[in-house]
């Protein structure tokens, strides 16, 4: 299986997006950054055939882990602050 | 006040247009084999990820099983039975006095978080029980479930959520789901000397009574129904601990 120029752009966002997670600064964004590119992952898992991986990115990545990462951002603080 | 009022429009527009996408798709279906056409075509039987995951490597599911049950051991010490004189722990909750983690949800989401719920609970156990024969199996479906509990717990707070799972309920569920594993593997070991051996019949009785067409599966759906249970009991305990501070208050009171 090729990859399509839809499979390139999708994969270009999950790059960007797990680039913007990295840099952000806001946790909140961080994690919905994080969700969007379990979805963009899931997307390409399922182009490349493999729905069972697909699947489990899906409930995982983008649903399931950005809950917790976001219970624990309200259970702590929000802002990551770099002391100077 | 106006962002407000502005927001809910939004929502009903993108909930109107969504339902008429869902309404005309569902009155112009057409059913597409997918990759399911291409795996029996392969004439692989009947689903080769799960005859994998469970036949040949089943000693790396069991693997699998056991990190998440060591996650979960992790979170219930950090956050449930464990905490009894941790500071730290005192200062970031014993402030807040049981508050209920009501996020304040608008009524749209409030009333499609239960169907969606629901639906998302039922497409779990399709998945769970066609494990052997579809794409998905035990983890897909327990944490499409555990998904499920989360979204309603996140749009209704803990103490109004519509889905009530105990905390106790949810701890002896997630050991009767690795030990249900463990104990069928056993099963194979008693019966061909191998352990997590997958056993084709039993006395000339298969286990697990698949229609014709579809092949030997063997103690496969079994074992997926063992690793749904654990990990939909082990996210939901996660979910649990932390987002109600019920528990960990009166550990607290405790100590």
């Amino acid at each position: 299986m090729f990859l399509s120029v839809i499979d390139g752009a999708v994969l270009i966002l999950v790059l960007l997006s797990y680039l913007g997670a990295l840099t952000q600064k806001d946790l909140i964004k961080c994690v919905v950054l994080t969700g969007l590119g379990g979805l963009g992952l899931a997307y390409i898992f399922t182009s490349l055939l493999a729905p069972d991986v697909a699947l489990t990115e899906a409930i995982l990545g983008g649903a399931v882990l950005p809950a917790f990462f976001a219970f624990t951002v309200m259970r702590t603080q929000r802002f990551d602050e770099i002391e100077e | 006040m106006k962002l407000s009022v502005s927001r809910e429009v939004a929502v009903s527009l993108s909930f109107l247009l969504f339902g008429a996408g869902v309404f005309y798709s569902i009155y112009s279906i057409e059913v597409v084999e997918g990759v399911n056409a291409i795996y029996t075509h392969i004439k692989i039987v009947p689903n080769f990820v799960s005859a994998v995951l469970f036949d040949w490597r089943g000693f790396d599911t069991l693997g699998e099983c056991l990190i998440l049950i060591n996650s979960v051991l992790v979170t219930g010490i950090v956050f449930g039975k464990g905490l009894f004189n941790w500071d730290f722990l005192k200062e970031v909750y014993g402030e807040e006095k049981c508050k209920d983690s009501d996020l304040g949800f608008t009524p749209i989401v409030k009333v499609l978080a239960v169907p969606m719920g629901v639906l998302l609970m039922a497409l779990g156990i399709l998945v769970i029980l066609g494990g052997h024969i579809t794409p998905g199996g035990g983890f897909q479906g327990g944490a499409l479930i555990s998904a499920a509990y989360v979204l309603a717990m996140v749009a209704f707070g803990v103490r109004r959520c519509p889905i009530r799972f105990t905390y106790k309920f949810l701890e002896s569920l997630e050991s009767f789901g690795a030990l249900l594993f463990l104990i069928l593997g056993l099963l194979g070991m008693v019966l061909s000397g191998y352990y997590l051996y997958n056993i084709r019949e039993i006395w000339g009785i298969p286990p697990f009574p698949s229609p014709p067409g579809v092949g030997d599966v063997g103690i496969i759906p079994y074992l997926n129904i063992g690793v749904g249970l654990k990990v939909l009991a082990g996210l939901s305990t996660i979910t649990v601990l932390l987002l109600s501070q019920r528990i960990i208050s009166k550990n607290i009171g405790k100590g």
